[in-house]
């Protein structure tokens, strides 16, 4: 007589478990797809940002008064970078970074802008003196915002 | 007598309709968790898409550049890559001055790309004296010679 209903109380129980179960198995699973999602994303993004320098890296002239230079850059990836997220370091210092008769923010693939590059601090660069110039940059487009950086060793032509 | 078969035919139900539900419970659960799956597989093979991004890969090379007498400096420039390049996107430079746009000079010929294999000559006109360095640079790819006269 008791078979029945117990059978029944036990194929609920093992159902709501299973299910229980299931579903924090299957948000689990959701959580990882979508970081997987996202990192790719990101991964792709990066992939198609890039900027390269155009300035020769042997003679970058460097006013010791003005604490100021000009670097040229070149988007070098596939989609457009944003000019205004640009920044530059110095030999570690950290520039004030201003672009030069550039018209808004997009910056297209194989164009080149002109950066002024000031330090708000006083430094004072050796001539025939190897510096490392870092320079990073974002891509225009948000969700996610790609980046890069790269890093050149210069030579400064300092006056 | 037939109060006892009644049962055992009852219980027989019982568990003909559990099994049942357990089998549809189950495939329900698995075609679930394949689908999942599969969705999981795909995004992780999106995600790989990103080592196949090609980016620009020029090759430019400045072949020479000769200063004339008459204040000129002209630059010849080989394509040895294996992709065509804008000629708008090779900037060049001479010592530490500003670089310019090789589009901007006078082009022999004139062309508005430079196809693997081919060499144009480009001439800057006006310079005061002869630098001694130029360089060139295209994306992430650069070339420099010294100037010879």
């Amino acid at each position: 007589m008791g078979d029945g209903p117990s059978e029944l109380i036990m194929l609920t129980t093992g159902l709501i478990v299973a299910a229980l179960v299931s579903g924090l198995l299957l948000s689990t699973w959701d959580t990882m797809s979508q970081g997987l999602e996202k990192q790719g994303e990101q991964e792709i993004k990066n992939a198609k940002t890039r900027a390269s320098l155009v300035s020769d890296p042997s003679a970058i002239s460097w006013d010791n008064t003005a604490d100021e230079a000009f670097i040229f850059v070149q988007n070098s990836g596939k989609i457009s970078l944003n000019i205004d997220s640009t920044y530059i370091f110095l030999d570690g210092n950290g520039m004030t970074v201003t672009p030069i008769d550039a018209v808004g923010v997009t910056w297209s693939t194989g164009v080149v802008v002109k950066f002024k590059i000031e330090s708000l601090t006083d430094l004072t660069f050796a001539a025939d003196t190897p510096y490392f110039l870092s320079v990073g940059v974002s891509s225009l487009s948000y969700s996610p915002v790609g980046t890069h950086s790269f890093t050149e060793v210069v030579r400064l032509d300092v006056s | 007598m037939l109060g006892g078969l009644n049962c055992l035919k009852r219980r027989d139900n019982w568990l003909a309709g559990s099994s049942v539900a357990g089998m549809v419970v189950g495939t329900v659960f698995i075609v679930i968790f394949a689908s999942a799956t599969v969705t999981m597989v795909d995004i992780v093979n999106k995600a790989q898409l990103a080592a196949q991004v090609e980016l620009p890969d020029p090759e430019i090379i400045l072949v020479s550049v000769v200063w004339d007498e008459v204040d000129t400096l002209t630059y010849t420039i080989t394509n040895t890559g294996s992709e065509a390049v804008k000629i708008e996107h090779i900037f060049l430079s001479e010592d530490n001055a500003d670089p310019f746009s090789c589009s901007t000079l006078t082009r022999t010929p004139s062309l508005t790309y430079i196809f693997p294999g081919e060499t144009i000559s480009a001439v800057e006109a006006g310079l005061g004296a002869s630098p001694s360095r130029a360089f060139l640079v295209v994306f992430e790819y650069s070339s420099s010679v010294a100037v010879t006269t």
